[in-house]
């Protein structure tokens, strides 16, 4: 059995096993990604409505901020976190360096500008019939957005996917922030990291199947949708 | 009930350009036509009275039995009492039941009624077989009559159709041209109307509002407009001169 067969065979024995180590690192990914998932789509919501919806000086340039940041390297994400978290930083104080907190808010920092500057763009670029056939039946500004979005949820679902997308896929700042603790902010990209350079393929291997099932979960949750809808 | 529609030296500009500058009064229940060359700024006229765009300048009254309101763009009771279809109107990506709903949910009407409401209008547009079909899935026919009965569940006080029937094939045309003289017969409202149909113009109205390079140039009896046209520029119109 050559290098790979024998590294694939142990990460399929390391899953079908109930791996106890595997599965608090997938744990760890899961909440933490999920977390920051909520407070991502709660920010880009309160972004989003502002921009729709108030008037307000710097709103192009905030609009130019968002877009800049959906490039955002995420090792800037971390550093910058790391500066402001760290002993010494201005919120040493609350202690939250190598905490899931602390990658909580670097994951919501990176896929935030990207849910917002999608969704907002599949906003602007929408039919403006849709938003006026509302309005002419009686919809306030507000109501005809709603369904202006329900609308475009495909288009929206899919910048939530993206920004999803974002967050599991993430390495520099979560290991940055979180420190890669094993049992507390060990999680599956930094672990693959971790061991593919140690040398122990198998479990990078079965946290990188278990990553593309979740990928392709959610994708196949996404086009069920889709074709419900 | 509104009772009459006033504006008052409306101005519209787009892009530096003047589009819009009259003066109308709708104070009638009868079907009103406007007619006009392509930009001689009717459907901006119909976006504004229908408390959808706001002028530039100028003032529009609505008046009901007890009171006149000033520009009320922002009055959301006043502009449920209206209602717009366009041309090609946007259907939601719903079903026909769901679309026809929206307005009167929006309205949070009884909702104990609701499904009996929608499916005696639907039934009047002939689309009780397509109820639950997605709107944007029908034909352009089937999708212009379900825009009409989306606005004709909400049982406006003024309906405003602009070209209702553009691009449509004859037996649709014919349908939904029933279907608009039935309503104002049975409710005896007003129904203002953008078409630019000369036939459909006769046919329908009651008066015509003639429309040139943003103005109104005449308002008369639809008999009298066609019989004989006070201006020399409604004379070209009615002759094909100016189109």
């Amino acid at each position: 059995m050559s290098f790979i067969e024998e590294s694939f065979f142990k990460a399929f024995s390391l899953i079908f096993s109930v791996n106890t180590e595997l599965f608090q690192i997938i744990r760890t990914s899961l909440a933490v990604s999920g977390t920051a998932m909520i407070l991502a789509l709660l920010v880009s919501a309160g972004l989003i409505y502002l921009l729709e919806f108030r008037k307000f000086p710097g709103k192009t340039l905030l609009i130019t901020l968002i877009n800049t940041l959906m490039g955002l390297p995420p090792v800037v994400v971390g550093l910058l976190l790391y500066l402001l978290l760290s002993r010494s930083g201005p919120l040493g104080v609350l202690e939250l360096l190598y905490t899931p907190t602390a990658m909580i808010f670097a994951q919501a920092i990176l896929a935030t500008p990207i849910i917002t500057g999608l969704s907002f763009a599949a906003i602007r670029s929408a039919d403006p019939a849709i938003k006026l056939a509302a309005l002419s039946l009686g919809a306030t500004e507000f109501q005809a957005t709603c369904r202006l979005v329900l609308e475009l949820r495909y288009s929206i679902l899919a910048s939530v996917v993206a920004g999803l997308g974002r967050l599991m896929a993430e390495v520099g700042a979560v290991l940055m922030v979180g420190g890669n603790i094993a049992g507390y902010t060990r999680m599956m990209t930094t672990s693959i990291v971790m061991e593919a350079d140690k040398g122990d393929f198998e479990l990078a291997i079965a946290l990188g199947i278990i990553l593309l099932l979740i990928a392709f979960t959610i994708n196949g949750a996404l086009h069920f949708l889709q074709k419900r809808t | 009930m509104i009772k009459k529609i006033n504006g008052m030296q409306l101005e519209k500009q787009y892009g530096g350009k003047t589009v819009l500058s009259c003066s109308l009064q709708v104070d009638s229940d009868g079907i009103f036509c406007i007619i006009g060359p392509n930009g001689s700024g009717k459907s901006t006229l119909l976006r504004i009275i229908s408390l959808l765009e706001k002028p530039d300048s100028g003032e529009l009254v609505i008046a009901d039995h007890s009171q006149s309101f000033v520009n009320p763009f922002e009055n959301l009771n006043l502009r449920r009492k209206i209602v717009l279809v366009s041309s090609h109107s946007r259907l939601f990506h719903d079903t026909v039941f769901n679309n026809v709903v929206y307005g009167l949910k929006l309205r949070k009407k009884d909702h104990r009624n609701l499904r009996e409401q929608v499916e005696r209008t639907v039934k009047m547009v002939g689309l009780t077989h397509k109820i639950n079909t997605i709107a944007t899935d029908l034909s352009s026919g089937e999708q212009q009559r379900t825009a009409i009965a989306r606005a004709l569940v909400l049982d406006p006080d003024v309906l405003f159709l602009d070209e209702p029937t553009v691009s449509l094939d004859p037996e649709n045309t014919k349908l939904i041209e029933n279907l608009i003289l039935d309503w104002n017969k049975k409710e005896g409202k007003t129904i203002v109307l953008v078409t630019h149909s000369l036939f459909q113009a006769q046919t329908l109205s009651d008066f015509i509002i003639f429309m040139y390079q943003g103005k109104i140039v005449e308002l008369s009896e639809t008999k009298n407009f066609f019989r004989a046209p006070r201006t020399e520029l409604g004379q070209q119109f009615i002759s094909g001169k100016i189109y």
